[in-house]
């Protein structure tokens, strides 16, 4: 005799033994864990403290770390095979991101406001970033020399006093790199990103003098004038002959460097979790992948101590560079390959190997060569989003979940055509070609990675009661990838001794409550939408007096 | 035979040897030498070629300086050709090396065995010790197939023959000396490759890694 115990049977028997394999690290994250209150919009990460120590993750070791080692002894982790033996059986054994409200959603913090995809912001603030758009006055006097870093460039003092890195696009490349960031950064910052100020800059040779006791080499550093014509000369001009720059407002407070995405910072009581449980880096992965920014290595963050009184302060977390974003590397157009595979890619290594080099990579494919020199290597048409790969892998893109995506699609999917537009516009290509080229590729690539994640979770989202009916926005439908469609509505609900469950098909999206009578005070939704794979929306309402609020809602 | 052992754990040349049947054992000798190089290619691409023929030519007239010391001709010939399998990134290989030395004038008849060619360095056959072969000509033939695993990185699969005479008439195909192996090959720049190889032949299992080599 056979019995067949079905699906559901299978999912509790993957859920058992996943449990079981996860028992001890439930065991160890109960002990002294704070949570934040669950409905909260704010982290309440600004509390005064005194400033943490300065330190950041070695370069060189966190590149091999998270490049090479991890990768390799990732295949080696036996548990997490077995972890996948329960996914298969359609248990979810993926840790989900530690911060996120009642609503699947990140609380404003230190690291992260939420903006775009909740209030869009209007095209001209949009187009200002993170303050009204103002580039250095000249004359500017070079204060230092740039240390490290593919790109040629120094420190200096604008004509109002203050500082800004300026770096210089690479030869043959003007407005490669600054454009890229000037763009990357706009759009970062209205998705809700803390980027430093960065204005695409043109300049002469006569704009800049050096400040005499670097000249003199008085505090032991010496830059003459020939080594700024040979910083110069590795710079790109346009055709004018002005020089083509990024400059970087220093950002304000004490620098602490890069922070580890492993662990809080040491000394930021503020800072709770670990990065890369955060779900505003998780949920990063959509938008790096969305305009390429392949450079997402934790040097490429950036920690500041804001002071506020009495030496105390709070630590902010920003993007620091995103230079390397769209068809721009560091040190010219991108490799066809960069965005399409981690630095050291163990799968497509062992595919290679494996097929002889027979294996046809998706950036093989890619007509990525733009033929306009201030955009590169960037394209949307074999482009798709679940394969972007940045440089090195990223912790937290390692331990993305869909609910993470689907938060990241949701930003990126909330840019208008306008918007885009806007912030391809802020970086004032002299090539009107880039502008066009870059606006049109957004947009697709922009739809692309919609239409992936909201066919895995259903995206149906702000979820709100009016006039005694629950209204929620079917995103795809608001930005157009699909027409009004129908939903499937389970619900359960309790109050006063008394429980029931049902099911229900809308075909709009909302939902009288008046049907659940005066009885019930507590009802839980699963909606979907018909027809439709992607995994539900979990809605919770309360009954207050006369009165039904949303409690939580859950993506998938 | 003595427990010591040489380089590689080769025997000694004493303990191979009787003392005196080894022309110039224990004899250093001083030459002077000069000769002629060429270096001709047709390649698609000079650090990673896909696709074209590169030749080599470098011979040598060596003068010993002293009443004993010998006269003898050096040369060695390589060429090597490339073809695409249906891409740049899958590449066969060939390669193949004729080196040698030959007395000169009536003075000389022996050379040093030190002067012999050998199979070392970018002659070196894979699957044996280095220094494993040598005599006054050297064959060496290769055919290797590169497929490019990481940007630069090709992984390889070998098969070699080589074979060391007396004289070019000497050389047997039965009795050469055959390889067969992989490993990775990392172009560094134009005229620099690290490679890493593995290869197997009758007397076992050998591995090299070597710098000096742009192949």
């Amino acid at each position: 005799m056979s019995t067949d115990i079905g699906r559901p049977g299978w999912r509790a028997l993957g859920t058992a033994y996943a449990l079981l394999l996860l028992w001890p690290a439930f065991a160890r994250a109960g002990a002294g864990a704070t949570q934040p209150a669950d409905s909260t919009w704010a982290a309440h990460d600004r509390e005064p403290i005194a400033q943490p120590p300065a330190g950041e993750p070695g370069y060189w070791a966190q590149r091999f770390h998270q490049g090479f080692t991890e990768p390799v002894v990732h295949v080696f982790d036996i548990p997490d095979k077995l972890l996948w033996v329960a996914r298969t059986m359609g248990a979810s054994t993926r840790r989900e991101a530690v911060n996120v409200n009642a609503f699947d959603e990140a609380p404003n913090s230190a690291w992260f406001t939420n903006r775009n995809h909740v209030r869009a912001v209007p095209v001209a603030e949009l187009r200002g970033g993170p303050d009204s758009a103002f580039a250095p006055r000249k004359p500017w006097t070079i204060k230092h020399a740039k240390l490290g870093g593919w790109s040629a460039g120094f420190q200096i003092k604008d004509a109002d006093g203050k500082k800004w890195m300026v770096k210089l696009d690479s030869r043959g490349y003007a407005q490669l790199s600054s454009g890229a960031d000037m763009v990357a950064r706009t759009l970062l910052h209205a998705a809700g990103y803390n980027v430093p100020h960065n204005e695409p800059v043109r300049f002469q040779r006569d704009d800049v003098s050096i400040d005499p006791d670097l000249l003199r080499g008085a505090d032991g550093e010496w830059f003459t004038a020939a080594d700024l014509d040979s910083t110069l000369a590795r710079g790109a001009v346009f055709a004018d002959g002005d020089y083509s720059a990024t400059a970087s407002l220093f950002i304000a407070g004490h620098v602490l460097g890069a922070p580890s995405m492993y662990r809080p910072r040491p000394g930021d009581s503020n800072d709770q979790y670990a990065p890369f449980n955060r779900r505003e880096l998780r949920g990063l992965f959509p938008l790096c992948a969305w305009i390429n920014n392949w450079d997402t290595e934790d040097h490429q963050f950036l920690d500041t101590f804001v002071e506020t009184r009495d030496s105390l302060g709070h630590v902010v977390h920003y993007i620091l560079d995103a230079g390397s974003s769209f068809g721009a590397a560091a040190s010219g157009p991108k490799q066809p390959r960069a965005g399409y595979e981690n630095l050291f890619d163990l799968a497509w290594t062992a595919r290679r190997i494996a097929t002889l080099g027979f294996a046809e990579e998706p950036w093989r494919r890619a007509r990525q060569a733009s033929g306009i020199p201030s955009v590169g290597n960037y394209e949307s048409d074999v482009y798709r989003p679940e394969d972007f790969r940045p440089l090195v892998p990223h912790p937290a893109f390692r331990e993305m979940t869909d609910r993470d995506g689907y938060w990241g699609a949701k930003i990126v999917a909330s840019f208008s055509d306008a918007q885009i537009a806007a912030a391809v516009e802020s970086a004032r290509y002299a090539d009107p070609r880039a502008r066009d080229y870059l606006v049109r590729n957004l947009i697709v690539r922009r739809d692309k990675i919609a239409r992936h994640w909201f066919a895995r979770v259903a995206p149906l989202d702000f979820f709100f009661v009016r006039d005694d009916t629950l209204r929620y926005r079917d995103l795809a439908v608001d930005v157009g990838l699909e027409r009004s469609r129908g939903y499937d509505v389970e619900f359960e609900w309790e109050g006063a001794g008394s429980s029931g469950a049902e099911r229900v098909q809308l075909s709009d999206a909302e939902w009288p409550l008046r049907g659940l009578g005066r009885r019930a005070t507590h009802v839980s939704l699963r909606i979907s939408v018909t027809g439709l794979e992607a995994a539900a929306a979990h809605v919770e309402l309360a009954r207050t007096g006369d009165r039904w609020v949303v409690t939580r809602v859950r993506h998938g | 035979m003595s427990p010591r052992s040489g380089y590689n754990g080769s025997p000694l040349l004493a303990d191979v040897f009787a003392p005196g049947s080894v022309p110039f054992e224990r004899q250093a000798t001083r030459e002077l030498w000069y000769g002629v190089a060429a270096d001709l290619a047709s390649l698609d691409d000079a650090r990673d070629p896909s696709r074209g023929v590169h030749g080599r030519v470098d011979a040598r007239r060596v003068s010993g300086l002293g009443a004993s010391d010998p006269d003898f001709d050096e040369w060695r010939f390589e060429a090597r050709a490339y073809l695409p399998v249906f891409a740049k990134r899958r590449v066969i290989a060939v390669r193949a090396v004729y080196a040698g030395v030959e007395p000169r004038g009536a003075t000389t008849t022996s050379l040093p065995f030190y002067r012999l060619t050998q199979s070392k360095g970018t002659m070196r056959f894979a699957g044996y010790y280095s220094e494993r072969f040598r005599d006054r000509q050297l064959l060496l033939g290769r055919i290797e197939y590169r497929w490019e695993v990481l940007y630069r990185l090709s992984a390889v699969a070998l098969y070699e023959l080589g074979e060391v005479a007396p004289r070019a008439g000497a050389f047997s195909l039965r009795h050469a000396h055959q390889s067969r192996g992989g490993g990775l090959r990392l172009g560094l720049s134009d005229v620099s490759v690290v490679r890493l190889e593995f290869a197997a032949s009758r007397e076992g299992l050998r591995s090299v890694l070597s710098l000096d080599g742009d192949f």
